[in-house]
Order: structure tokens, then sequence, then C-alpha cells
């Protein structure tokens, strides 16, 4: 009986040839009558195929790559020297904007926004200049059915687009992703001094932000600078606004160290805010008021909410006085720890380690915290 | 005969972030000082220890040793504890920019900046020589 000829190899693959192999060294009808082994087969053959494929897509996408950072290396010798010497006053914005391919507009807007994010003032005004003929691209692409496209247009116009930027941003503000809003919010402040206008759209806007967190709200607001601070404590007091909008204001209120704010404040720990809303406004407190507000923190002090209470405590000891330190000594024996902790922390800020040394030493149960707040 | 001409300041640049980089380079350069540029905290202690410079610009977050660990090491150095350096941060970290002065940063510079008032920041603090 005559050999079989071999079966046609799919490739070179180690794997399927010792298979093959196999499978041919099998009599032929065994081989071509069994089922399960002309499906190992052809499983065999797939996935070669299949591992063939897979291989040439990832070295097609890596030359793609490659060839993109490439041009992206070309474009920047062939930019850069003009962008630097715009920047240092050296050439005109004009020459490099018509150094761009209309094909290259988005890259060159690209390139220019690495520049426009460290760069302000004149600087920044050069760069926008030369981004200015293209700018409708950004324009356009606010309209990109892709959130991540729209987040990008808004960069892009907050960055090179000056004032010119402000209506699209503003309309950005009630996009239907949150993460366009936020990144219109950003885009904002780098468009020069707040109208009112925008600041209205901006603070009514800030419910849409929730799901980014007080720290991201507060950091947004404080990039619009000191004049947002009367819209920012109004929408403090108003009760009707969501209570993490309301404590995003406050933070933001304090980072700027708005001193004007702290009349605000006042106002919304005398109406008997939530919880959250109540420590932020004596952070605040704490950080803009005077020793004339220090009556609010010392009424707080005995709040039913060891929350409230602890940042009561926490603004008594920086507004206040010496006077305070026997409340704050009350305060040491607080039934929460967290109040006593700041309390004995409040006691030295005061002044009044004697009082915290004189527990320390004796049978208190607070002794050993206080003990603790001395080393410190 | 004329005076002969001083000697450039020599600016050791640290910063990864090529943008910034590059700006503060052509500026630094325009203005006649002498740049050496690194990308990491490392590497800018390396050059600190191996030749003289008159000005250390380096950002906050620069990989391997980062900008204010670095300063601290040359403020406890025998060679370096004076030397002018100035610190590259990001905005929205006021506690960086604190500890960054009370480690000892002659100054500190948050970006966004003016080119021109960061050039102007940066040449008060070396000596007048050059530029």
């Amino acid at each position: 009986m005559t050999p079989e000829p071999a079966l046609p190899v799919p490739g070179r693959s180690g794997g399927a040839e010792t298979l093959h192999a196999v499978l041919t060294a099998l009599t032929p009808s065994a081989y071509e009558s069994d089922p399960l082994l002309q499906a190992v087969y052809l499983l065999v053959l797939a996935l070669v195929a299949m591992t063939v494929l897979v291989s040439a897509a990832a070295l097609a996408l890596n030359v793609h790559m490659q060839w993109e950072r490439s041009r992206e290396r070309e474009r920047s010798a062939r930019w850069e020297p003009g962008v630097l010497a715009s920047v240092a006053g050296g050439a005109l914005p004009s020459d490099l904007a018509a150094q761009v391919r209309p094909a290259e507009r988005e890259a060159f807007l690209l390139f220019l926004l690495r520049y426009a994010l460290v760069l302000d003032g004149q600087s920044r005004e050069v760069l926008a200049l030369a981004a200015a003929p293209h700018l409708g691209l950004a324009t356009r692409m606010l309209r990109h059915r892709d959130p991540l496209r729209r987040t990008l247009a808004a960069r892009l116009l907050g960055a090179l687009g000056g004032r010119d930027a402000r209506g699209p941003l503003v309309a950005l503000l009630t996009d239907r992703s949150p993460l366009v809003a936020m990144a219109a919010a950003q885009a904002l402040a780098r468009t020069g001094s707040p109208t009112p206008t925008y600041v209205d759209a901006l603070t009514a806007a800030l419910e849409r932000f929730d799901g980014f967190g007080t720290a991201a709200v507060a950091s947004m607001l404080t990039a619009h600078g000191v004049s947002v601070g009367p819209a920012l404590a109004a929408l403090l007091g108003d009760p009707d606004r969501s209570e993490s909008a309301r404590v995003a204001a406050a933070e933001a209120l304090r980072r700027l160290g708005d001193v004007g704010a702290a009349s605000a404040a006042v106002a919304v720990l005398g109406s008997g805010p939530p919880r959250e809303v109540s420590a932020a406004a004596l952070r605040l407190l704490r950080a803009v008021g005077s020793p004339a507000h220090a009556i609010v923190a010392r009424a707080l002090t005995s709040d039913l909410d060891p929350v409230v209470r602890l940042h009561a405590v926490a603004a008594l000891a920086a507004l206040g006085s010496s006077d305070d330190a026997v409340r704050l000594s009350h305060a040491l024996g607080d039934e929460s720890v967290w109040v006593a902790v700041r309390a004995a922390h409040g006691l030295r800020e005061i002044g009044a380690s004697d009082r915290l040394r004189v527990v320390a030493g004796s049978t208190h149960p607070r002794a050993g915290l206080a003990r603790q707040a001395l080393a410190e | 005969m004329s005076a002969p001409l001083a000697a450039p300041v020599r600016v050791l640049l640290a910063e990864d972030d090529p943008a910034t980089a590059a700006v503060l380079n052509h500026r630094l350069q325009r203005d006649g000082c002498e740049v050496v540029r690194c990308e990491d905290g490392s590497a800018a202690l390396a050059h600190v220890a191996a030749a003289p410079f008159d000005l250390v610009l380096a950002g906050a977050n620069l990989p391997g040793l980062d900008g204010l660990s670095l300063l601290s090491r040359l403020r406890s150095g025998t060679e370096t504890p004076s030397i002018p350096f100035v610190v590259l941060a990001w905005p929205g970290n006021d506690a960086l920019v604190a500890r960054a002065f009370a480690l000892g940063a002659s100054e500190v510079i948050v970006r966004p900046f003016s080119l021109v008032e960061a050039a102007a920041r940066i040449h008060r603090l070396v000596r007048p020589r050059a530029v």
C-alpha cells in the first residue's frame, strides 16, 4: 500500500506540523473516515490561520504606529523651531500657520496645545494667533458624536480660542456627557476674565459634576479665579442647590482665600444646613474668617452632630482666643475621639499647651491623646 | 583691549514635560545661558555632582528622584547648599508649593506661566554676569 501524500501544511507552526505528522502517520482510512480527527485537524488549521492573522494585524499595527511616530517627529521637527521663535517674539505666528498642510490641521492644533497648556500671557496669545486659521476644525469637532472628540475640542478651544471660544464652551456646559461639560468648564477658565453670563452658566451647571467629587469640582472652580467668589458665595447659601454643589463652592472659596465669603459661611451656618454643608462652611470660616466670627464656631462646638462639632472646634482653634481654652479643654473629653483629637491640636494652636500638659499628666481618659498631641 | 567676556550662566534644566523644557531651554539659551537638559531627578543629581551649575530648574514631579527630593538633597549637600533652585509645578497643589519653599526653594513657577515673567524670576536669582 502506497503511503498517502502528505496533507498541505498550513503555516510553519511547530505544533501544527507535529500534529500533521501524527495525522499522516495514521492510516488514510482511519484519518479520512474519522470525523473526530478531521474536526481536530480543521480546528488546528483554524487556530493556525487565526494566529497568522493576529500576528499580521499586530505587525501591521506596529508598523503603522512607528510610521505615525515618525510622522509626528517629522512634524515636530518642522514646527517646533517656529513655535519657539514665535513665542520668543522672533517670528510671526502667521508664518507658523502657513507651514501647515490641510491634512495636518488637527495635528498642528494638538502640537500647539502642548505649549498652550504650559504657557500663559503673551506667549499663549501668540499660540492662539497661530492656531486661529485652523480653529474652525475644533469648532466643528464640538458636534462630533464621540464625547472624547468633543472633550478634545473643548480643550483646544479653551487653550487656543480665547474669548471667542466662550460662546461654544458655555453651550457645551449642557452637553449630554458630563465629561464633556466638565472639560468645557475647565476650558472656560483659560479664556480670560470671567463674565457674568459665563459665571451664571457655570454655577448653574454644577450639579452635573456630582460624579467628579468635591476636590475635582473645587479645583475647576478655583481655576476661574477670585472673581467667581460672589457667585459661589451665593450658591453656598442657596438651600435649593444640591449638597455637593454647595460643598464644592465652599471648598473653592476656601482655596481661593476669599475673605468676603466669611459672611456667607456665617449666614449658612445660621440656617441649619445639612451636615456636609455645615462642615464645609466651617472649614471655609476657619480659613477666611476673623476673630469676630469665632462666636459662630463657639456655638457649634456643642452641636449634636460630631462632624459639625469637629469642624467647629477646628474653626474655633483658628479664630478664637486664649479664652477659648476652657471650651477646647472640654471638647478634649468629647464622646467622639475625632473631636477630642482636633481639640488637643486646637489647644496647641491657640497656645494653651499648658492645659494639654495638665491633662497629659493626669488620669484623664484622654491623657494619652494629650501626650500624643504634645509629642507631634 | 576689551574686557574678557563673562562666562555664561550654567543652568541645569531637569524637566520631563517636553513643551516646558523646550520653551525654557530656548528662552534661556537666547538669553545667553548655557543649558544642560535632563529628564529625571537622578540624572540631575549626577550632573550637579559632575560639574558646577549657577542655577537648577527642576520639575516637581520628575521621574526617578522628584524635584523636591532633589532640592532636599542639594540643600543638605556640602557643595550645593545655596545653589539657586527653581521648582516647576503644575497648578492646584498649594501644599507642594509651600513644601518647596519650606525645603529652601528659591522660586516656584506654576504652570501655565508667562515666559517673560518666568524668565525674569529666573534671572533675578543668578549672578548678573551673563544676562
